[in-house]
């Protein structure tokens, strides 16, 4: 039996345990990806103060006030592992990051994944959002998401000043609603999509991100 | 008669959980945009197959070439009547084995039948189990042939085929019925030793007529007609090894008894790397290390050949490697990661050059152990036939 990150051969001692647990990763693989430190409250943007970010002041001055929870610095690892799990599609790399996730679990929440558009969805095979978000716990497809060009082609300038593509597909009565995205890059995803739930009503929402792009905001003030 | 592609028509990718391609059973389940479904883990890197995939075959030729050949050098008498052989298993399309002894020239001897088999329009696969051995290869086969040489192995072209191709096996993957003659090199080595579906990989890949090339053939590949080698090209003996107990006192000593030469000490594992390179740098000797992980593994060999230093290694070097007047050391000899093929190839790394026909092979030992004693005895007794 192998890592399933390095394919290394499994060193732990063998006990009728190891005989079902079919996913293994080794330590190495375990400490790859770095936690976030000390950062903004609402997005996790690291800073060593702990205030809040300048991209957040601003958002709340358009009324989004959004805390979102940021798991993993989107390094050079984070990248390798994201790459392997999203474009790559191997699905079984997120047993890494499974009982992280899993932690994260509430009573009486749902997550909501970030959406793919049709198109998207049919040439990945499957939404990444999703994946994290049945990791944590019980999720709801809420959100509908249109059809827009590819966000990595657009500067910051132009990924924030676009139309919503997200709305509501039904409405379900349910307690706190957790969004669940992969890279929180400038936030503009997360904030329009809690603005579409704010829209239909839905009152109590934050959300997870497992990497925060470290940007480079200090010097590029928006 | 082509390559697998994935297409709306053809075979499903992944039946009874195994992947068609690959033919892995580490097939995952997971959520499709359709719903359950399976992928294949092990030929990710060849784009992802889920059981939703098809699989087609599609025609993948290219022109036929007719090639020259111009020998790096005249082939000796017993050479000659080795690759005569191999030109008469051509004629009658027989599978055989080329059993030659470490440092006999076996590239060379097989230069005949390839530049045959191109010119009679087929297409020829040399198969080897490490990019570095390939790389060598596809070196040694441009400076000889008139005709491209395709490098199909990471880092080189991945997807093309040409009247030649060198490759490693993974890359095989996706390719059936293609090659009329191919060329396993090495064929007892790491990735063939192990994994059994490279093997399906490679007879998928060819037409049926193979040729095993190597110097301690597993027991099932002896049993092809064989054609043996027990001289190398300069006409003199293998160095035979010997046995001295280990301590850090006879390593050092190995090591100044042959200053001003390069040397070459295989060790079991790779923390064994680090180990023995600090004791060695205790004592004033500068060294390298080598291992799978290292980036620059020529670099080293350069540095090793132009200097005269010493070179710890894993048994990552103990085939395909040349380094003239080379004095090598193998520590801790009865270690079960050194098989009796693997001593018998990291003896034939001294030795190998026309100029410098000779080298110490020393086997340290804190046990003594059969597969030492095998080592030496296959070693003696091909010097005696």
């Amino acid at each position: 039996m192998n890592c399933i990150v390095c394919r290394k051969p499994m060193q732990a001692s063998w006990s009728p345990a190891t005989f079902f647990q079919r996913d293994w990763v080794c330590p190495e693989c375990e400490n790859q990806l770095t936690p976030l430190g000390t950062g903004c409250p609402a997005c996790g943007q690291p800073n060593d103060t702990g205030g809040v970010c300048s991209d957040c002041i601003r958002w709340s001055a358009l009324g989004l006030d959004l805390s979102v929870r940021s798991l993993f610095a989107y390094d050079e690892q984070g990248i390798n592992w994201l790459h392997r799990f999203k474009f790559g599609g191997d699905v079984a790399l997120v047993e890494q990051v499974r009982s992280t996730l899993r932690s994260l679990r509430e009573r009486g929440t749902t997550y909501v994944p970030i959406p793919l558009s049709e198109k998207r969805l049919r040439s990945r095979r499957f939404n990444q959002a999703e994946y994290l978000a049945r990791m944590i716990g019980p999720t709801q497809n809420l959100l509908l998401k249109e059809e827009v060009l590819s966000q990595r082609e657009f500067g910051k300038e132009r990924r924030r000043h676009r139309s919503n593509p997200f709305t509501v597909q039904k409405q379900v009565k349910c307690g706190k609603i957790v969004l669940v995205d992969d890279v929180y890059t400038t936030g503009t995803t997360l904030h329009q999509a809690v603005f579409a739930l704010h829209q239909a009503g839905y009152k109590e929402v934050s959300a997870i991100c497992l990497f925060r792009a470290l940007n480079k905001s200090k010097t590029r003030p928006i | 008669m082509g390559e697998l592609v994935i297409a709306p028509t053809g075979k499903r990718a992944i039946r009874f959980g195994v992947c068609q391609r690959c033919l892995s059973t580490d097939v995952r389940h997971f959520t499709c945009h359709h719903g359950r479904c399976r992928y294949c883990r092990n030929c990710l890197f060849l784009g992802r197959v889920c059981a939703c995939d098809r699989l087609e075959e599609r025609d993948l030729s290219t022109a036929a070439q007719s090639t020259e050949l111009t020998m790096p050098f005249e082939l000796a008498p017993r050479q000659r009547a080795v690759s005569d052989q191999l030109l008469s298993w051509w004629e009658e399309k027989k599978t055989g084995l080329v059993h030659a002894v470490c440092g006999a020239g076996k590239t060379e001897m097989t230069f005949p039948v390839i530049e045959r088999v191109v010119n009679e329009g087929k297409r020829v696969l040399i198969v080897s189990p490490r990019k570095d051995v390939a790389i060598e290869w596809a070196e040694r086969l441009e400076r000889a042939f008139t005709v491209p040489i395709t490098r199909r192995y990471g880092g080189g072209d991945r997807d093309s085929i040409g009247m030649i191709t060198v490759a490693t096996a993974p890359l095989l993957l996706n390719l059936r019925n293609l090659f009329d003659y191919v060329l396993v090199d090495e064929s007892d080595a790491f990735p063939f030793a192990f994994d059994l579906t490279l093997w399906r990989t490679i007879v998928r890949a060819g037409t049926g007529v193979f040729l095993f090339v190597t110097a301690t053939p597993t027991g099932w590949q002896r049993l092809f007609p064989t054609v043996h080698l027990s001289r190398r090209y300069h006409g003199h003996d293998l160095p035979v090894p010997l046995l001295i107990k280990q301590t850090d006192r006879s390593i050092i000593d190995f090591c100044q008894r042959h200053e001003g030469k390069p040397r070459l000490l295989f060790v079991p594992t790779k923390p064994d790397l680090g180990r023995y390179a600090d004791r060695l740098r205790a004592c004033g000797l500068t060294c390298r290390t080598v291992s799978a992980e290292t980036e620059d593994r020529g670099e080293t060999l350069q540095w090793v050949q132009e200097t005269s230093g010493i070179v710890l290694a894993t048994s990552i070097w103990e085939r395909g490697m040349t380094i003239r007047n080379v004095q090598v050391g193998v520590l801790e000899s009865e270690h079960r990661l050194f098989s009796m093929r693997g001593l018998i190839q990291m003896a034939g790394r001294a030795g190998r050059k026309p100029d410098a026909p000779t080298g110490e092979v020393t086997f340290f030992y804190q046990e003594r152990t059969y597969h030492q004693d095998f080592a030496i005895s296959a070693i003696k007794e091909a010097n005696r036939r």
